[in-house]
């Protein structure tokens, strides 16, 4: 993998593989994001993908290889340590809380609690809620919806909120779970630029999706996954003329075979 | 150890049931015993008179059918009648409660089992005496296996679970009903389009699980003898063995409970043999005996995991909502100077009421943090409160004085709350509404009920309360009784306790807490520390119904284990989800709604009518109600009426109001 100027790459993947029961789900998965890029996880149907996002993110336990972040092991580091070291997942449902108003959505995500804070809740009435959401509330567009709860919104709105949920901590890295599932061809190019825009703020993505449209504008980078495998990885343009993966959204079970 | 066999099998029958009825309808129905019980007695009723005795208030209690009831006879009607129970409770219960969420389940069978359990002991009024002549259904003559005496009814009993269990696995696996049940507990959608009535399917079954249920106490009487209280508790060692099955297998439940019988007349006999020295007197031996399995099982849930599929083809209605507390230094004033005015104004016995209700909020509000904010059904609140009543009056007794004496018995309610939590971290819904309710049972018997802790019969006394020179305490001779300055003690506690509780909830700790209740996995992915929200909710919670436990002790002359049962815990639980689980008004209301609290006093001296034996009966049978028409609970109700009448008329909400209303009085 061509990495800038040497150093780490924020994301590593190293040979993770994973099974439940006899089903290998995912195989001997190697892949890295580099900081400042947009990476997307592509594949059909069954590939892995979100058992892959599961993976990495600590929701499944892996059966061997290893996951490092920054350059620190994520071995043993539970869901929520990885969210608070700066590596934050959606989810394709987008598990919204559904009880929380949209500010509370947003700000139950921004804040680490420590035992101070939690003496401080316990004996202040009610604290200040500034809580620096502004900035995110602009950027995903939830401006004036703040006080509505998930039930009353459109999908579309549902899908900005899951967005602006992760984005609130700052994370280094964002993983994100088809987030345009269910989105129209607008919102879909809009969350397109959103995604574009992000590295800037100094959040890397790794996108996992099935809008072919929106992968290929938004990623600089493409992993292909099939079978639990990665099956080719490069830029879009490379991607797109790759037989194997030609072979494998044309639904031949041996993609890489006919291609080859 | 053969000897076990008649109460492991009678466990395991239970326990069939059990996971009969959690197949069909994914509802662990606490009051499973406590229907069998109602059984028992009605069959043992018939067959001595020949009367039918209804379970159903506002019916005539008793219906004469047959002048000599045959043998054959009194079980046919047992079959019936145990058939009929079963169906009436999933027609009118559990179908209508089949999509909501899993604590409306858990606070339906809890106001069943209070409802069956309260019945049995208003019908049947002799229970637990001897005045009822039984009629052993199996023969009682000893047989030898191994050289060792037992008497042939276990042996019967054994040999019929073996032969159920083989049957139920055979239906479960080989018929057409047996799929056709799994379909429908599976995907209840799919099943009704593959031409499978779901209804049907689950009527019978609840029909047989009750069958089972009754005929397993029925059999049991000459083992163990029956009582209300102690027989519909049976249902803990059951949800043991169903648990230890998965809730799926029949032949491993069969099993476990067969097992736990034995295990727990093995520690009986060891326990009382004379050379078994290293158990110190105190321990109650009953207490080991029943804890013992209780405690492995919890171990074993720990260790495994939630066995119970957490996803169902079935939406789950979600908690009923949690507003968020405003004006809290308002109503802290206006309740305040109301208690306070009352305080000083009441006669003796009104003023009783009121610190009854006082103290019994501190009960409920522990509900509403860890089951109302944080989602985790614990059944074990009122077990900490008994620790921490009985430690209050130890410590003090060796001379701690009264602030210190609560401040240390809180801690130690606080640090068994969190020693309970921690296994309970890996359950959830089902699972860990049957674990705390097992670990409840084990407090009870073990530390509660160990008489270097209790005082045995006599129980205990705490001495006179003192802060900062003042006397506190409760009593004073004649109408001077339950003084103010002890009321306004609690008070003050109350009102901390409260805004304490408040704060966290309009703080980003109670963010994180409804966080942890809506969804584990996202809060987890929004940096949330899961098994701290839980736990922290757990300690505090705790530590409400540690304050509890030490003003009940201050409160009563002489401390009994008594003042906390397990049952009592139930209804405190079920009192708090009928008030509005999720919000400090549903605590305070549920604390005016106890029992000699402040409404039912004032309700009988108004009314001079109903006799307080109905309350549990009455409160079982409205928690049913309020768990099917209105999830989100009297104070919910009200509030979304009120919420109504500002934004336009509605009639509707008028009308459900008056039905709630009608089925609590």
């Amino acid at each position: 993998m061509p990495q800038r100027d040497g150093s780490a790459a924020l994301l590593e993947v190293d040979g993770v593989s994973l099974r439940y029961g006899g089903v290998a789900a995912l195989d001997d998965v190697s892949f890295t994001v580099g900081h400042g890029e947009v990476v997307g996880l592509i594949g059909p149907n069954g590939a892995g993908k979100t058992s892959c996002i599961d993976a990495l993110t600590g929701f499944q336990p892996i059966h061997s290889g290893h996951v490092r972040f920054e350059g620190r092991s994520l071995d043993g580091t539970s869901p929520h340590d990885r969210a608070r070291l700066g590596f934050v997942r959606t989810f394709q449902s987008l598990d919204l809380f559904d009880d929380l108003t949209v500010h509370e959505n947003l700000s139950v995500a921004a804040g680490t609690p420590s035992w101070r804070s939690t003496l401080t809740d316990a004996l202040w009435p009610k604290r200040s809620t500034h809580d620096g959401l502004d900035e995110v509330v602009s950027l995903v567009g939830l401006n004036g919806l703040l006080h509505r709860r998930p039930a009353e919104m459109s999908n579309g709105e549902r899908h900005r909120v899951a967005l602006g949920r992760a984005l609130v901590s700052r994370p280094r890295l964002l993983l994100l779970d088809e987030p345009a599932a269910g989105l129209d061809t607008v919102e879909s190019a809009e969350l397109g630029r959103l995604l574009r825009s992000l590295p800037e703020r100094g959040t890397s993505v790794l996108l996992v999706d099935h809008d072919m449209a929106l992968v290929m504008a938004a990623c600089n980078r493409i992993h292909v996954l099939d079978f639990g495998r990665v099956i080719a990885s490069g830029t879009p343009a490379e991607v797109r003329a790759d037989r194997a993966v030609v072979g494998a959204y044309l639904g031949t079970s041996e993609g890489s075979e006919v291609g080859g | 150890m053969l000897a076990g066999l008649g109460g492991g099998a009678v466990i395991a029958s239970l326990a069939l049931g059990l996971v009969l009825t959690w197949r069909t309808s994914r509802v662990v129905n606490f009051a499973h015993a406590a229907m069998g019980t109602y059984v028992a007695y009605a069959y043992f009723e018939f067959r001595n008179t020949g009367d039918v005795v209804l379970p159903v208030l506002g019916l005539p209690d008793r219906v004469h059918l047959l002048p000599t009831p045959t043998l054959a006879a009194a079980l046919v009607f047992a079959l019936i009648l145990s058939a009929v129970l079963g169906l009436a409770v999933y027609w009118l219960v559990f179908r209508p409660l089949r999509s909501a969420h899993a604590l409306a389940r858990v606070v339906a069978s809890l106001g069943l089992y209070l409802y069956f359990q309260e019945i049995t002991r208003l019908r049947f009024p002799t229970a637990g005496a001897t005045a009822v002549v039984r009629f052993p259904v199996l023969p009682e003559d000893t047989v030898r296996i191994f050289g060792t005496g037992v008497s042939a009814n276990r042996l019967i009993l054994a040999g019929l679970v073996l032969a159920v269990t083989l049957l139920l696995t055979l239906v479960f696996h080989r018929t057409r009903f047996g799929l056709a049940t799994r379909a429908a507990a599976v995907n209840e959608k799919g099943a009704v389009l593959s031409g499978i009535s779901p209804d049907r399917v689950g009527a019978v079954n609840w029909m047989v699980a009750s069958v089972l249920a009754g005929f397993a106490v029925i059999l049991i009487e000459p083992i163990a003898g029956l009582d209300p209280a102690t027989t519909s508790l049976l249902v803990v060692p059951a949800l043991a063995a169903a648990l230890l099955g998965g809730l799926v297998s029949f032949g491993i439940t069969a099993a476990a409970g067969l097992l736990i019988g034995m295990v727990q007349s093995l520690i009986l006999g060891y326990a009382v043999r004379p050379d078994t020295t290293w158990i110190p007197e105190w321990v109650p031996v009953t207490g080991l005996q029943q804890a013992v399995p209780v405690i492995l099982v919890l171990a074993a849930l720990a260790w495994r995991g939630d066995p119970l599929p957490t996803r169902s083809a079935l939406v789950e209605k979600p908690l009923p909502p949690s507003p968020t507390p405003r004006r809290v230094g308002l109503w802290s004033a206006v309740l305040g100077g109301a208690t306070v005015a009352g305080l000083y104004t009441f006669e003796a016995d009104l003023r009783q009421a009121l610190i009854v209700s006082l103290v019994y909020t501190l009960l409920t509000l522990s509900t509403v943090v860890v089951t109302g904010y944080v989602g985790q059904i614990s059944l074990a609140q009122m077990a900490f409160a008994g620790v921490a009543g009985f430690v209050a009056i130890e410590v003090a007794d060796n001379g701690l004085p009264f602030p210190l004496a609560v401040l240390v018995s809180v801690l130690v309610a606080t640090g068994v709350g969190l020693a309970v939590g921690v296994p309970a971290l890996r359950v959830r819904g089902m699972s860990l509404a049957v674990a705390t309710m097992a670990s409840a049972v084990a407090l009870e018997q073990l530390v509660i009920g160990s008489s270097a802790l209790s005082g045995g019969v006599g129980g205990r006394s705490a001495p006179r309360p003192y802060l900062f020179g003042i006397d506190v305490g409760i009593s004073a001779p004649g109408a001077d009784n339950f003084r103010p300055a002890f009321g306004i003690t609690v008070l003050l506690v109350l009102v901390a306790a409260c805004a304490v509780v408040a704060n966290l909830r309009r703080n980003p700790t109670g963010l994180r807490w409804l966080a942890v209740r809506a969804n584990e996995r996202a809060a987890a992915a929004a940096g949330i520390d899961v098994a701290r929200a839980k736990l922290g909710a757990f300690g505090l919670a705790s530590a409400l119904a540690g304050l509890y436990g030490c003003f009940t002790a201050y409160a009563t002359s002489t401390l009994s284990t008594t003042s906390f049962l397990v049952i009592g815990g139930l209804v405190a639980v079920a009192m708090t989800y009928l008030a509005g689980v999720s919000s400090i008004s549903g605590a305070i209301l549920a604390g005016l709604l106890a029992q000699a609290g402040l409404i039912t006093t004032l309700q009988s001296s108004w009314g001079g009518g109903e006799p307080s034996d109905y309350v549990y009966v009455t409160s079982g049978l409205a928690l049913v109600v309020v768990a099917i028409v209105a999830p989100e609970g009297l104070t919910g109700l009200a509030r979304r009426s009120v919420a109504r009448l500002f934004d336009r008329p509605a009639p509707e909400a008028a009308v459900i109001g008056g039905e709630v209303s009608d089925a609590a009085a």
